[in-house]
């Protein structure tokens, strides 16, 4: 048994056999031969060529139909490279001159490549190799008649297992069969975690020594809440992760009576229970699982997936298909929420020191205009299905929200010009997520339509803590009582003016924290679709009264510590089958 | 042969579109063409050539061409660069 850690990138437990997705490694022969053979091998090196071009494009295909257009793209880099005449006719003459065997030739010429794109600083460039890499495996297992490359095929249900995973290697298996996904490298956004959460099985990512602890045939536990990942279990663990696995099956069956019920109380309080997604695939699980809408709309994988921002054509696409889907339920969209090295190549000597203090997210857009206006004017245009809302993101003070207001003026009226069709009452709300949004929230208040509480933010920002950094991790808490306090402030400066109040942050849903937010009067949670039926259920078993109740209690109480402690008792007793 | 350097004026510099639509240019050409970058030398006929010439934004990078079409190529080239490679407005 071994017991290894990686990071938790998406919820529940996965038992199964190991299946190995390995960089085999390429065996290649040294062979001279004759101006005859020379002849024939170059044909097949051209058939190779061919080959793999046509493999491609089919994969490119079949990512198209089920991911979406925007991630075929990834392989038109691979196509060019297979196009590159420059590379094609130095192999070939390469071939002519030495007398080697073509996979031969061909690999040397290709590492040399791979290597010297490494090398490079810029980071986007330096990830080409990856696909330089690619592109020569498969080439060479083409030349050498060996298709296992190119056809990866799950015939068991097993658990994935892989250094990194590129979609170029998972688009071929039968998603069916996957009972989870293990990576080596690799963090939240890596490719594995997002396919993961839209297939909702579990996953652990930047696992260390994975690849060298793991053979095909072993048995491997994934804990994807906490990131365990355990090789060949011994049977009481295994035990242990088997009845740990039943429970959770057996609570997340006794939700789907509850999916197309309201979230409300016993005592008639109502909320809106929306779902946070990411990725268009996600909306599927958003309907399946009850969701009211969609109160967090991230539009950063549009920015991440592409060497260069969407056009405003291909956003409005996006846009306008996922707000059908969810009609006549509001879909909230969130502009660009990115840090500018995210999004701008970065002239050299810009290195931040602390880039959470620096250039990201609204920041951004307002110093690079044409891109935020191209945004907007996809959101606006999209608007006209009748449920989109706009949501900014670090609002700092009441002028950076005068200044993202007029750039949807501005571009409503270059619409207006163009003769394009929008809706004029397009509702606008803002992410409190600095301790300066909440003293102001008044005045924020006041020009817009909604808040909604980003807490990971807030919670950051107002007790100075990186969730990243394990020497003082422990020091982010959601029950801190400052943290309490903000959030009742929010809600109350928002009830005041008259707005509603959301939170989309992960506080939003923590099982934990729902009799607290429901007692403080937050009128919408916005949580990830697995959760949502979790956190439904609890509210529908509750009291909007006791709620009151205990949220005092927490607003009187002066250790984040004790809060936990008092709130975990209450759900315990209320609800002993809910994880914590 | 004629040569000219040229500053690479688009935000992501010789990424793969823009050194897509270069190649293509260059390609269609009988001339050599080369690019050089901080004594580095790359054929401008190959995408992978010109991805690793790594050319960002501000960067300088020296076009040389030779033969029969060589004043046409150039000056083809230099109005792609100059115009960002058509991806900006």
């Amino acid at each position: 048994m071994i017991n290894l850690k990686g990071k938790a990138a998406s919820p529940g437990i996965s038992i199964g056999k190991v299946y190995l997705l390995d960089e085999d490694r390429i065996q290649i022969q040294d062979e001279t031969l004759t101006d005859e053979q020379i002849k024939k091998e170059i044909e097949k090196f051209l058939n190779a060529i061919k080959s793999t071009e046509e493999d491609i494009l089919k994969i490119k295909e079949n990512v198209e139909k089920s991911l979406g257009a925007s991630y075929g793209e990834i392989f038109d880099t691979h196509l060019m490279f297979l196009k590159d005449k420059v590379l094609l006719d130095k192999t070939i003459s390469e071939m002519k001159r030495t007398r080697k065997n073509s996979d031969h030739v061909f690999y040397r010429i290709m590492k040399k490549t791979q290597e010297s794109m490494i090398s490079l600083k810029d980071e986007y460039l330096k990830e080409r190799a990856s696909d330089i890499r690619d592109i020569k495996r498969r080439v060479i297992r083409k030349i050498q008649g060996d298709e296992r490359l190119c056809i990866y095929q799950i015939t068991e249900p097993a658990i994935v297992i892989s250094h990194e995973l590129t979609p170029s290697l998972t688009v071929n298996l039968d998603k069916s069969k996957i009972l989870g996904f293990v990576t080596e490298l690799g963090g939240r956004t890596s490719h594995a975690a997002i396919l993961a959460r839209a297939l909702e099985v579990p996953s652990v990512v930047a696992v260390k020594n994975l690849m060298k602890n793991i053979v095909p045939g072993d048995t491997v536990v994934i804990d994807g809440n906490s990131g365990n990942v355990i090789i060949n279990p011994d049977a009481e663990v295994l035990k242990k992760y088997e009845t740990q696995k039943e429970g959770l099956y057996k609570f997340s069956k006794s939700l789907e009576k509850i999916i197309s019920l309201p979230a409300v109380s016993l005592d008639g309080r109502e909320v809106e229970l929306s779902a946070n997604i990411e990725l268009p695939q996600e909306i599927d699980s958003v309907i399946a699982y009850g969701s009211h809408g969609i109160g967090l709309y991230r539009t950063e994988y549009l920015y991440l997936l592409k060497n260069q921002p969407p056009t405003e054509e291909e956003q409005y696409n996006e846009y306008k298909s996922i707000a059908k889907r969810i009609y006549p339920n509001p879909v909230i969209i969130r502009t660009i929420d990115l840090g500018g090295d995210k999004l701008v190549k970065t002239p050299k000597g810009l290195k931040e020191d602390n880039p959470f203090l620096g250039w990201r997210a609204i920041r951004v857009c307002f110093d690079y205009p044409i891109m935020f206006k191209t945004q907007l004017k996809a959101i606006l245009k999209a608007s006209t299905v009748g449920n989109i809302a706009i949501m900014f993101p670090m609002i700092s003070g009441i002028d950076e929200l005068y200044k993202a207001k007029s750039f949807v003026d501005e571009s409503k009226e270059e619409l207006t010009k163009e003769d394009i069709k929008f809706d004029e009452n397009i509702k606008i709300g803002v992410m409190i997520e600095l301790p300066s949004a909440v003293m102001i929230a008044e005045e924020l208040a006041e020009e817009v339509d909604f808040f909604s509480i980003g807490t990971n933010d807030l919670i950051q920002y107002t007790l100075a803590v990186d969730r990243g950094n394990v020497r003082v991790s422990n020091l982010f808490q959601f029950f801190h009582p400052a943290v309490i306090k903000l959030i009742k402030m929010t809600i109350d400066a928002g009830h005041k003016k008259g707005i509603w109040v959301g939170m989309c942050g992960e506080m939003a849903g923590d099982p934990l924290a729902t009799y607290l937010l429901i007692g403080l009067r937050l009128d919408e949670f916005s949580v990830s679709p697995l959760i949502l039926a979790e956190i439904k259920q609890i509210i529908r078993s509750i009291n909007y009264s006791d709620a009151i109740k205990i949220s005092e209690n927490c607003l009187n109480m002066k250790s984040a510590e004790g809060i936990e402690i008092y709130l975990t008792k209450i759900m315990k007793e209320k609800f002993p089958n809910i994880p914590l | 042969m004629v040569k000219k350097e040229l500053t690479i004026l688009n935000s992501s510099g010789l990424h793969a579109r823009p050194a897509a639509s270069l190649v293509k240019l260059a390609s269609r050409f009988t001339s050599k063409i080369y690019l050089q970058k901080d004594g580095l030398e790359v054929n401008a006929k190959s995408i992978m050539g010109v991805m690793t010439l790594a050319a960002e934004k501000g960067s300088k990078i020296l076009i040389i061409v030779d033969g029969k079409d060589e004043e046409e190529a150039l000056k083809q080239l230099i109005k792609l660069i100059k115009n960002k490679f058509c991806e900006e407005n």
